[in-house]
């Protein structure tokens, strides 16, 4: 079977995460993303803004001293929408964070991701590793 | 009895009534309805809205439907319009489009006092799209890809079962050991495991006073192990309707049975809100240790 284009797109962003690439991590998205985080945590809720979901991102791999690392275990994509499910790992003060979580990009027409939604299985792990 | 609705009176009327609508359709193979809560603007003369692959199934080519609109709190009136509608391509994927040819406004049964059963709402002459009208987050429908993934399909049934709380269904293609893990819905919250709980979450869903529920699968993504559906919801509880686009995930097992489910909605702090009134039934239902 054919790798649906966005499979790269979104090998990519992880790439860009994984090397603390602000600038290329922002442009796979349109400036007025909404965003969505869930859980219970500092970050958790919905969000709109590209500038806004990039210092997310950053403030993710600043707050667990550049540990926090996302290993894809599978990228799902039709024209629509991207599905990455990646493991979360990263420590901070003691605590080690090891969780699956499910990352979902809306894609507009122009190729952009419009939306974004991040959760993880378990959720509590990670309200209590950010708490 | 109903009341007819005119063109620039059914735009007034649409406006009034509000984006969300029910779209029914028909299977034209077997002649079952169908119905999804829907987001509807106008586009030219036309209403638009997205929808999910039944929906489009059911169109085909082309076939009548209603919109119906249920009446705004005070209001003892529904509006319906009917006419032909066909899958178009937009911007944004394709869309639902419905040309109205007929609108009433349908007086509610038992509705209190005296008034006309039925005022019809003229349709011919429709005023062009203002900006106001247009809503710009109409879902997009999708239909099934030709090279999807065979567990695309699988968890499409599985969807279709959750939503339509056929049990027998979904238990028969879920893990003895399946996790639900839910969050953001107070009432509901926890990590429900088993058959059993999950089925006891499904009662105690019961129990909430949800007056009508529709959920459709906009989007479904799926391999080996993982699938992904994006789903629209619609709630409506009383006066209070609630909806959002939620982001079910779940994990297949090595048996490809589903052995994990967690979901996002796009309306986290509305969603808590619904969901956070103890159930008002009080039927005392234990839905025992997660």
């Amino acid at each position: 079977m054919i790798e649906h284009a966005g499979v790269a797109k979104a090998r990519g962003f992880l790439d860009a995460f994984a090397r603390g690439d602000a600038q290329a991590m922002g442009d796979y998205f349109t400036d007025d993303l909404a965003w969505h985080v869930g859980g219970g945590h500092r970050w958790s809720g919905d969000h709109r803004g590209r500038e806004e979901l990039v210092s997310y991102l950053c403030q993710l791999r600043e707050g667990a001293d550049d540990t926090y690392t996302l290993t894809a275990e599978s990228v799902l994509a039709t024209d629509h929408h991207i599905g990455l499910f990646a493991r979360a790992t990263a420590q901070r003060e003691g605590r080690a964070l090891d969780v699956l979580q499910a990352h979902a990009f809306t894609v507009r027409s122009d190729g952009m991701w419009g939306e974004y939604w991040v959760s993880a299985a378990e959720q509590g792990l990670e309200d209590a590793f950010w708490a | 009895m109903s009341v007819p609705v005119g063109a620039a009176e059914l735009r007034q009327q649409v406006t009034r009534y509000g984006p969300v609508a029910y779209l029914v359709t028909v299977a034209p193979d077997t002649g079952r309805p169908h119905v999804v809560s829907v987001s509807v603007r106008w586009d030219g003369e036309a209403l638009v809205s997205g929808a999910g692959s039944r929906t489009s199934a059911n169109l085909g080519s082309g076939a009548d439907v209603s919109l119906v609109w249920s009446p705004p709190p005070g209001d003892d009136y529904s509006l319906i319009v009917d006419g032909p509608a066909e899958i178009v391509e937009s911007g944004d994927g394709p869309m639902v489009s419905v040309r109205p040819t007929g609108s009433v406004l349908h007086r509610l049964a038992g509705a209190a006092g005296d008034g006309p059963g039925c005022i019809p709402v003229s349709t011919l002459d429709l005023p062009p799209t203002t900006d106001e009208d247009v809503r710009p987050d109409v879902p997009v429908a999708r239909a099934a890809g030709a090279d999807e993934h065979p567990n695309t399909a699988r968890i499409r049934r599985f969807v279709d079962a959750w939503f339509d709380s056929d049990i027998a269904t979904w238990t028969s293609m879920a893990a003895d050991d399946i996790v639900l893990h839910m969050r953001g819905t107070p009432a509901l919250d926890g990590d429900h495991r088993g058959h059993a709980g999950v089925t006891a979450s499904f009662v105690k869903f019961a129990t909430l006073g949800i007056d009508s529920f529709e959920a459709e699968a906009e989007d479904l993504i799926a391999d080996d192990r993982f699938a992904m559906a994006i789903v629209r919801t619609a709630y409506q509880r009383g006066d209070e309707t609630h909806i959002a686009r939620i982001v079910c995930s779940y994990r297949f097992d090595d048996e490809g049975m589903v052995a994990e489910i967690w979901a996002l909605s796009d309306s986290q702090d509305a969603q808590r809100a619904f969901f956070s009134d103890p159930p008002p039934s009080g039927l005392g239902i234990d839905l025992g240790a997660p």
